[in-house]
């Protein structure tokens, strides 16, 4: 390992936030090249070559990042550079790149495709800052620089009325949101007199619990309820999944909860682990975890009972995100590196699970399905191929081995019932969790009933699948297969990598 | 070895998906290969198991799955797995036997059919507790498929009903399991190092009831078994052979492997309660079978009532009621899958109906006189004729609990005496009701019995005949296995009673 770089000199901070740069310089490309190309040739070449240099600028940040990123802090410990941070980043580069990938297989072409790649990039380089700020100004600045970027391109097909009014709903809750985190940060600021999460927790350490303090918290986690979409906070997913291009919905399906997960938790154990409170069933004090585990069982019960009566597949897999985030937030009860490594595992791969959904998804719709459960009958006959994706990635959303849904679940609750000082503390939580999942089981049986168990309507017309769309989903399938048989290195790498 | 068993059943289901869907026979006869295959591979293991140093868990494979969860691939097998293991083979592939009319989708059908048997021979082998689970799981969602698209009355609810009750329950197993991992230290899932720690009393008070339940939920415990009645009717033949027959038999064996293993203070503190359960499970399903007119829901309830004895042997926590518990399960899972294979495939296929008064107007006794008499030799040694399997069984399941509860014995002869009632009523209306008087001439023929038919019929009549005239063939598989040390201080708590 290269030594650690304290610095204030920009060109070490130029290397410590390498691939960040990388992605900004290629989104300035992306959005320069697609000036060049609009003159002179049609629309659609141009659009794919925008992808491919989005996607090689990924792959070179991600390469950056793998073989050539030294490790550090910026001096002022603004933004720092750690074994952990880099797995992290490394997954959600790849999930940014599967979400341009999915970008290539649309064949649905919209105008100012210039902007659509360059404001994807910013988001990505938003969350990649989210995951190495350790001053609550950067994560401010990184989460609004993703969110602004998504709002955006929520709302891209602006001549349809349905998309710009869920851009317009997405944007609204979500500037309540980001003031309510802006606020929550100026009371934490007023009560320990720091910015930076290690300063805080040493300041705030002695003082007694503080009510103002308590109310910053509860504004911050509800700022970062919405970027998570825990429930009460989550009234946007549905619509936002619906309505958004595919590849964006993608985007805010996975990438960006990993970010969201990853700086949540950090902030919490990293700024006031003091005032973490206990949930053990056997011993309740007051805190932030009280807090986290409300969310965690509101979102929980609320996902998975919406989900329940859902016709529309899009909106079903939100009100499931919800669900899955309420999973999520019982690792985050666990302090590091048990709690952040499982959150992220399970983050990373639901987030291959979704993009492959998404992707399936986008066949359909290409296919004339309107996106709802109709469109899934008689799957079974039109592709074998697809309903057997399809199988593969739901049973692996909804847990069930050997996929790796499964397998992150069981980490997941394993690290929330290890972190707490006595063993089995949390085990009411992990009940409802396990209750909650087996309520889950009858919606995502319901779709796969509705792909194979439906006879063959007449006159199918067999489904036209291009191959980027195929090579992506077999991709995430094979993933989330090997990821289950195999999931040792990986977990341990990055149980090691966030532990040190 | 043994985990051949296992790799065999899932190469050949992803053999059989891969088969072209227009070609029914050739996923057919490789479901038969594999499944006869395993077998063998399970008979050859069963005849060269010896126990080594005295200690009877055989170790098969090991290797460092998960290093960072303390998970290892951990295959192994004592003589309870073994018989197990055994009943599986002999069982699936009658179950495939009687498959054989399947033509629609039949690819699928073998698919899932192989890997719910590959998931149930690995749950029979696993001394992982992490493993265990993840077959345990693997084993539930083929059955949904079975049931959803090849079943009949009901399908849709009959597979989510079981599904969810399955599910349900597994996810109380996983409280168990997960709860002795960390109380234990958080360092292994081996069930050799599991079994080291010393679980607190306050513990194993809630711990063992909850894993239990979960375990047995899908045993068909009273009052937790309405699933398997209707999810037993909705299946096609081949899957309820299966599902009566070897995944029932995964919960009895779950239980007895984990939480009885694990908590034996827990089993202690609670077994009369869940033995008062399962008496209640044996008297109430019998008496349930005894006034249903669907012939298949007869061998649904008779079912419940069956592995009640299985799970009265194993609370019984002594010896004699383990070693019946095991051989109850071996002979229900031959017994049941016949029964099942005569009112699906050798009835109901042909006539098409089930409701024993109109069946009793069809004169089947004299169309198939070989179904009858395989209905009424099942029938027979499934309530205990001496000479089958069900009859060692239930009279070590009886004398095992005369010696913790004598009241729970006599409910249990009871439920025999019930046994005999609604097997007498169903065989009597529907093969030798007045109506098929042999005077009368034939007014109608079905289809004849298939030569596959007739081969699974003999095979598990055959091995409930040799088990019951020679039970020291399991017996001595069974026996040096109860004095390991996983099951000694369960028997320990069994003696203090």
């Amino acid at each position: 390992m290269e030594p650690l770089i304290h610095t204030t000199t920009y060109g070490d901070i130029l290397r410590l936030t390498g691939p960040e740069w990388i992605l900004v310089i290629t989104a300035l490309v992306v959005l320069a090249a697609s000036f060049i190309r609009s003159t002179t040739s049609s629309a659609p070449c141009s659009t794919r070559t925008l992808t491919w240099i989005s996607l090689a600028g990924t792959v070179l940040a991600g390469g950056v990042l793998l073989f050539n990123q030294p490790l550090g802090i910026v001096k002022g410990d603004v933004f720092f550079v750690s074994e952990g941070t880099r797995w992290v980043k490394l997954g959600i580069l790849l999930l940014a790149a599967l979400s341009l990938w999915l970008h290539l297989g649309t064949e649905k072409r919209l105008n100012h495709q210039g902007e659509f790649h360059a404001l994807l990039l910013f988001a990505v380089v938003g969350m990649l800052l989210l995951v190495g700020a350790d001053h609550l100004i950067l994560v401010f600045i990184a989460l609004e620089l993703t969110a602004l970027s998504l709002y955006v391109l929520t709302g891209f097909e602006k001549n349809k009325s349905i998309s710009s009014q869920t851009a317009y709903k997405y944007f609204l809750i979500g500037s309540v949101s980001a003031a309510l985190l802006l606020y929550g940060f100026s009371l934490i600021y007023g009560v320990s007199g720091h910015m930076h999460l290690t300063d805080i927790q040493l300041a705030i350490a002695s003082k007694p619990a503080d009510s103002l303090l308590a109310l910053g918290l509860v504004m911050a986690l509800a700022g970062f309820g919405f970027k998570i979409a825990a429930a009460p906070f989550h009234m946007w997913a549905p619509d936002v999944y619906q309505t958004a291009p595919t590849p964006v919905s993608s985007l805010i399906a996975s990438a960006s909860k990993v970010a969201g997960f990853f700086v949540l938790g950090r902030f919490l154990w990293g700024g006031f682990a003091g005032h973490a409170g206990s949930i053990q069933w056997t011993n309740w004090t007051s805190g932030w975890l009280p807090m986290l585990g409300l969310l965690a069982c509101l979102s929980m019960l609320i996902g998975n009972l919406s989900a329940l009566k859902q016709m529309n597949l899009r909106r079903l897999l939100a009100y499931s995100a919800v669900a899955h985030s309420g999973y999520a937030l019982l690792g985050i009860t666990s302090p590091e590196p048990l709690g952040p490594s499982s959150v992220s595992f399970y983050m990373l791969t639901y987030g291959i699970s979704i993009v492959g959904m998404f992707g399936l998804l986008q066949i359909l719709d290409q296919n004339g399905g309107a996106g709802d459960f109709k469109s899934l009958e008689g799957l079974r006959f039109k592709s074998g191929w697809m309903a057997a994706c399809l199988m593969i990635l739901i049973l692996s959303m909804a847990g069930i081995p050997p996929m790796v849904g499964f397998l992150a679940k069981f980490n997941l609750f394993i690290a929330a019932l290890k972190g707490s000082t006595e063993p089995m503390g949390l085990i009411l939580l992990v009940v409802l969790a396990l209750g909650a999942s087996a309520v889950s089981l009858y919606y995502y049986l319901k779709i796969l009933k509705t792909a194979f168990c439906t006879d063959q309507a007449e006159g199918d017309q067999s489904i036209q699948i291009n191959t980027y769309q195929f090579t992506l989903v077999s991709f995430t399938v094979i993933g989330v297969i090997i990821l289950g048989l195999f999931p040792g290195p990986i977990l341990s790498r990055l149980t090691h990598a966030i532990g040190i | 070895m043994l985990g051949w068993t296992v790799y065999i059943s899932f190469i050949s289901a992803l053999g059989c998906f891969l088969c072209p869907s227009k070609r029914p026979d050739l996923s057919r006869h490789l479901a038969l290969f594999a499944t006869v295959i395993s077998a063998f591979v399970a008979l050859f293991c069963a005849a060269s198991y010896t126990p080594i140093d005295g200690n009877p868990v055989v170790d098969v494979t090991k290797w460092n799955w998960i290093p960072s969860l303390g998970i290892s691939y951990y295959l192994a097998a004592d003589g309870i797995s073994i018989v197990m293991v055994v009943l599986t083979g002999i069982a699936s592939v009658a179950a495939v036997l009687f498959s054989w009319n399947i033509e629609d989708r039949a690819n699928e059908f073998f698919g899932f059919f192989l890997i719910l048997i590959g998931g149930v021979y690995g749950v029979f082998i696993s001394f992982d507790l992490f493993l265990l689970f993840v077959f345990y799981e693997i084993a539930i969602i083929p059955k949904y498929f079975l049931i959803a698209i090849w079943g009949s009355t009901k399908k849709s609810y009959g597979a989510m009903k079981l599904v969810l009750y399955s599910f349900a329950g597994s996810s109380m197993a996983l409280i168990g399991i997960m709860g002795a991992f960390i109380v234990s230290g958080g360092v292994s899932f081996d069930l050799n190092q599991l079994i080291l720690h010393p679980y607190t009393p306050e513990f194993q008070e809630w711990a063992f009831p909850v894993t239990f339940i979960g375990f047995v939920i899908l045993a068909g415990l009273w009052p937790f078994h309405t699933w398997a009645p209707t999810g037993h009717v909705a299946a096609p033949t081949g899957a309820s052979m299966l599902l009566a027959g070897v995944v029932m038999k995964l919960g009895a064996y779950g239980a007895l492997r984990v939480p009885m293993t694990l908590f034996p203070m827990g089993a202690a503190m609670w077994r009369e309660e869940l033995a008062l359960l399962a008496g209640i499970g044996i008297v109430a399903g019998a008496l349930v079978a005894l006034v249903q007119n669907d012939f298949k829901f007869i061998i649904g309830y008779s079912s419940v009532s069956h592995m009640g004895f299985v799970l009265l042997g194993l609370l019984a926590t002594t010896e004699t009621g383990l070693n019946g518990a095991v051989l109850q399960m071996f002979s229900h899972g031959i017994l049941a899958g016949l029964l099942f294979a005569v009112v699906g495939r050798m009835i109901y296929s042909r006539t098409h109906t089930r409701d024993i008064n109109k069946l009793a107007t069809m004169q089947l006794g004299r169309q198939f006189p070989f179904t009858a008499a395989v209905f009424l030799l099942a029938s027979l040694a499934s309530v205990g004729l001496p000479g089958f399997s069900g009859f060692v069984a239930e009279l070590h399941v009886i004398t095992g609990a005369w010696a913790s509860y004598s009241y729970l014995a006599l409910m249990a002869g009871t439920g025999v005496v019930i046994g005999v009632a609604y097997s007498m009523r169903a065989l009597i209306r529907v093969f030798w009701s007045v109506d098929s008087d042999s005077n009368r001439p034939l007014q109608t023929t079905l289809p004849g019995l298939t030569i596959q038919e007739k081969a699974g019929a003999t095979l598990l009549i055959i091995t409930s005949l040799v088990v019951g005239i020679y039970p020291r063939l399991l017996l001595d598989i069974i026996a040096p296995s109860l004095q390991s040390p996983l099951l000694k201080p369960l028997l320990d708590q069994g003696n203090t009673l």
